[in-house]
């Protein structure tokens, strides 16, 4: 069950995706959670899918995979579509008692859901296809330049790396407090919400103190190799730009043009 | 009535290109009250086993029958064959949560349904068997502890279900060598007492050749060797092939015969002895 979260995990494989400098990556993550808000009507998003239907083709991880993580959101998109479709005010299309179904409220009920779910598949598509450490790195090197301004770039970078890292961790962890109370007859599945919250006591509380635990070895480890934050820290594998990163800086220049000409942001 | 395990097999992330076989085709049957030890080397399969046995995965083929019923059916039959079976994790100490020792032991069986007097004298007698005395620990927090007495108590928290067979997944990783005797004689405790069937997954042979009655080595994925540990041990090669090894005893001797002793089989140090002081007695006698 809780395997089924993939937000934040990484799909180990070779694909072109998978080869491009994490910089690039970031960059285009960016660009796409940002365009998102740009676009106005269905067509735009029609466009906006297939170009994200491209990379997800690219990247070789199987739809299967991109979507179980979606199940855990899946509440998240319901309530978002629920609350637009029965509150926003317009033309009546259908009415029970005070729950009212606008043509208004169906667009936009529509409208925000695929937003939402555009918007997750394809950031979760940038952890999918790099590593925690090669992400650290891009977004490290991406924000080198602010280090005058006094923007700590590498103690940011690390502690994104450290919270991403310990995604799976933590999530192995729980796991294994979960089966452990199972088997001493805990459920976690049953009873209304009241019950179910209080059920979560006996995973959350030795979750919590096995998370203090491994920050604290965590930290003894670091020390322990002499880590003293950035300064002065050079890399076993400096990155790079090569042609393909190149290239996928003009395909990311081109989709933010016919996204915003489409959109009529942009008018010749 | 025993455990069955039939024809078990299992994959985890089926499907995926990262996939792999933990368990495959594993068959074997363990009896009420007997004391039954697997082996293998780590990544063996020996954890998802255990888990596959009290339903906590679901098995891609084959099933498991606790007393002739297959905990795998629809209607509930894992529940019901969690009551029947306690498991003990690897380092268990780490599911504690309630404010009181008393309290956290109390847990599964207030699962169960028990309440009152009843729950109270379990709670106190589970204690008791693990060796923290309710009157002592009982009102004591488990965070405040040492190891190995919060080790002791997670295994109260699981004993105090009653279970008909107890698994314990290396349940004296990392102790002292004193925590460990007293851990292993808990154990025997628990069987001598309560009869309960005991399941133990251990890395220690010489523990495995003094206290089992039946063998499992586990490797790869496939149960490679099953019997009495006379049986087992007796095939050093091929254990030691797996990445295993032979109790102390039966080491010591095996190098003694390449030698020339004519020593019987033996596993654990006071046979080694007994064996050794007859081989002397004789060749004193022939010297005479």
């Amino acid at each position: 069950m809780l395997k089924d979260i993939t937000l934040g995990q990484y799909y180990p494989c070779d694909s072109p995706l998978h080869r491009l400098d994490p910089r690039v990556k970031i960059t285009a993550a960016l660009v796409y959670i940002v365009s998102l808000f740009f676009v106005r009507d269905f067509p735009g998003f029609a466009y906006v899918t297939l170009c994200l239907a491209v990379l997800v083709a690219l990247s070789r991880v199987p739809l299967s995979f991109l979507f179980r993580g979606m199940k855990a959101i899946f509440l998240i998109i319901l309530f978002t579509f629920a609350a637009n479709l029965f509150l926003t005010d317009g033309s009546v299309l259908w009415q029970l008692g005070f729950l009212r179904v606008t043509s208004e409220g169906l667009y936009r009920a529509a409208f925000m859901a695929l937003r939402l779910i555009l918007l997750i598949v394809g950031s979760s598509l940038l952890t999918l296809t790099t590593k925690p450490m090669a992400l650290t790195d891009g977004i490290e090197s991406l924000l080198s330049p602010f280090r005058r301004i006094g923007l700590p770039a590498h103690e940011l970078a690390m502690m994104m790396s450290i919270a991403l890292r310990f995604i799976p961790t933590l999530m192995e962890e729980a796991d294994k407090i979960m089966k452990a109370q199972s088997a001493r007859g805990a459920d976690f599945e049953s009873g209304n919400v009241l019950q179910r919250a209080k059920a979560l006591i006996p995973l959350l509380v030795p979750l919590f103190v096995s998370a203090f635990r491994i920050a604290q070895d965590l930290a003894m480890a670091m020390e322990a190799r002499c880590y003293r934050g950035g300064e002065g820290r050079t890399r076993l594998h400096p990155l790079k730009m090569r042609g393909r990163d190149r290239a996928a800086w003009i395909l990311i220049l081109l989709y933010t043009l016919i996204l915003l000409v489409q959109a009529g942001w942009i008018v010749f | 009535m025993p455990i069955e395990v039939k024809e078990l097999s299992y994959t985890y992330n089926e499907g995926l290109s990262f996939a792999s076989a933990a368990l495959s085709e594993v068959s074997f049957r363990v009896e009420d009250g007997s004391f039954t030890a697997v082996i293998g080397h780590t990544g063996s399969g020996k954890s998802t086993l255990v888990q596959l046995l009290i339903g906590l995965l679901k098995p891609q083929r084959g099933t498991v029958l606790v007393d002739g019923e297959d905990i795998f059916a629809e209607n509930g039959g894992c529940r019901r064959a969690r009551q029947k079976i306690g498991l003990v994790f690897q380092y268990p100490e780490y599911q504690l949560f309630e404010e009181t020792v008393a309290a956290d032991v109390a847990f599964g069986p207030k699962n169960q349904g028990l309440s009152g007097e009843e729950l109270d004298a379990c709670v106190a007698d589970s204690l008791a068997l693990a060796g923290l005395p309710a009157e002592e620990y009982g009102e004591r927090s488990p965070f405040e502890l040492s190891g190995g007495q919060k080790r002791r108590a997670a295994i109260a928290g699981v004993l105090a279900m009653r279970p008909k067979f107890l698994i314990l997944d290396e349940p004296a990783a990392g102790l002292d060598p004193k925590g460990r005797r007293d851990l292993l004689e808990l154990i025997r405790g628990v069987q001598k007492q309560r009869g309960s069937g005991i399941l133990l997954i251990s890395h220690n042979m010489d523990e495995v050749a003094r206290m089992a009655e039946q063998v499992l080595v586990m490797d790869g994925g496939r149960l490679a060797m099953q019997g009495s540990p006379a049986e087992v041990f007796a095939q050093g090669e091929a254990l030691r092939a797996m990445g295993l090894g032979l109790p102390a005893a039966a080491a010591f001797a095996e190098r003694l015969r390449a030698r020339g002793f004519a020593l019987p089989p033996v596993l654990t140090t006071e046979d080694a002895a007994a064996a050794l002081l007859k081989v002397w007695a004789g060749s004193r006698t022939r010297r005479d």
